[in-house]
């Protein structure tokens, strides 16, 4: 404000810039100006960049508090789920014993039947050894007492036998081949 | 700005607190949970374990009344052998002398020894 008093009044000018009124509000129009133009944005981001602070924080404090109520809460609960997963599991051990005892019983009744039909083959193979023996014993002793009751009428009758058979079975070939010249012929 | 700052800075420590304590609440309640779990699994493996040696040793029992069955049976068969030759000996003969007949004719009927048929019987099988 020491332009407005100023001394020397004798050397007063115009020209003179601290003389000046115009100018000098000219400056404070121009800083006035600048002032309003600059200061509001920036004043407005930083309330914002406040604003959003306080606001992250409030909801990382939500955030965290509502986490603890719900570990709270489960940890609550927390008997209860280990009850019905030890109920679950002695469900599920005496379903799995159940089929684990259907499948032995089932199992034990197929062995019977193998065991079974075992005693049985065995049994079977026993019979046909003992007919087998039978059969090698007849032959054999047949063999043995053939020879002793060869006398001359069974020699004599076994001769006229294989004479029979002979002269039957060269009768019926003559009689083939005289069939078979007859159709020839006649071709 | 100064109560501001001291909000954030007092929402944020309590964040951090509840965190902190829901993550010994949550790592207690984990562990809990594994035990729990660990115990369940012990009840169905012992469960299992239990049927399955009950199965393994009826099995082993039936088979072993299954092998001694058929050890009785040779064994019967084989005490019984000796009689069963003693009831065969009589139709061995008659089937020898059948044979005889069909081959020679019933002029000479063969004379047969029991005991050489048993003695046959025997070696054959």
């Amino acid at each position: 404000m020491f332009f407005l008093f100023a001394a020397e009044p004798a050397s007063f000018s115009l020209l003179d810039f601290q003389n000046n009124i115009i100018n000098w509000l000219a400056m404070f129009v121009v800083i006035v100006w600048l002032w309003r133009k600059y200061t509001p944005s920036m004043f407005e981001s930083r309330k914002n960049s406040i604003q959003t602070a306080l606001q992250d924080a409030a909801t990382a404090r939500e955030q965290g508090e509502k986490l603890l109520l719900e570990q709270k809460a489960r940890v609550a609960n927390q008997d209860q789920e280990a009850a019905q997963i030890l109920a679950e599991a002695r469900k599920l051990a005496a379903e799995l014993k159940q089929q684990l005892i259907e499948q032995t019983a089932h199992d034990i009744a197929d062995l019977q039947k193998k065991m079974e039909n075992r005693i049985l083959n065995e049994r079977q193979l026993m019979i046909t050894q003992m007919r087998s023996a039978a059969a090698t014993a007849s032959i054999k002793l047949t063999r043995e007492v053939l020879p002793t009751l060869m006398n001359e009428t069974v020699k004599k009758n076994l001769l006229n036998q294989f004479m029979e058979q002979l002269d039957s079975a060269t009768s019926s070939r003559s009689t083939i081949s005289s069939d078979l010249f007859d159709a020839k012929s006649v071709r | 700005m100064e109560r501001r700052a001291a909000k954030i800075q007092g929402d944020l420590e309590k964040s951090r607190l509840s965190r902190k304590q829901s993550e010994e609440i949550l790592a207690q309640y984990q562990e809990k949970l594994h035990l729990i779990r660990v115990e369940a699994q012990r009840t169905v493996s012992e469960a299992v374990a239990e049927a399955q040696k009950e199965r393994n040793e009826q099995i082993l029992a039936v088979q072993e009344k299954g092998r001694l069955q058929l050890e009785e049976t040779k064994a019967a068969f084989t005490a019984g052998k000796s009689s069963l030759i003693d009831s065969l000996v009589v139709q061995e003969i008659e089937f020898v002398r059948s044979i005889v007949v069909k081959l020679i004719g019933d002029s000479n009927q063969p004379h047969l020894d029991e005991v050489k048929v048993r003695l046959a019987l025997e070696e054959a099988s």
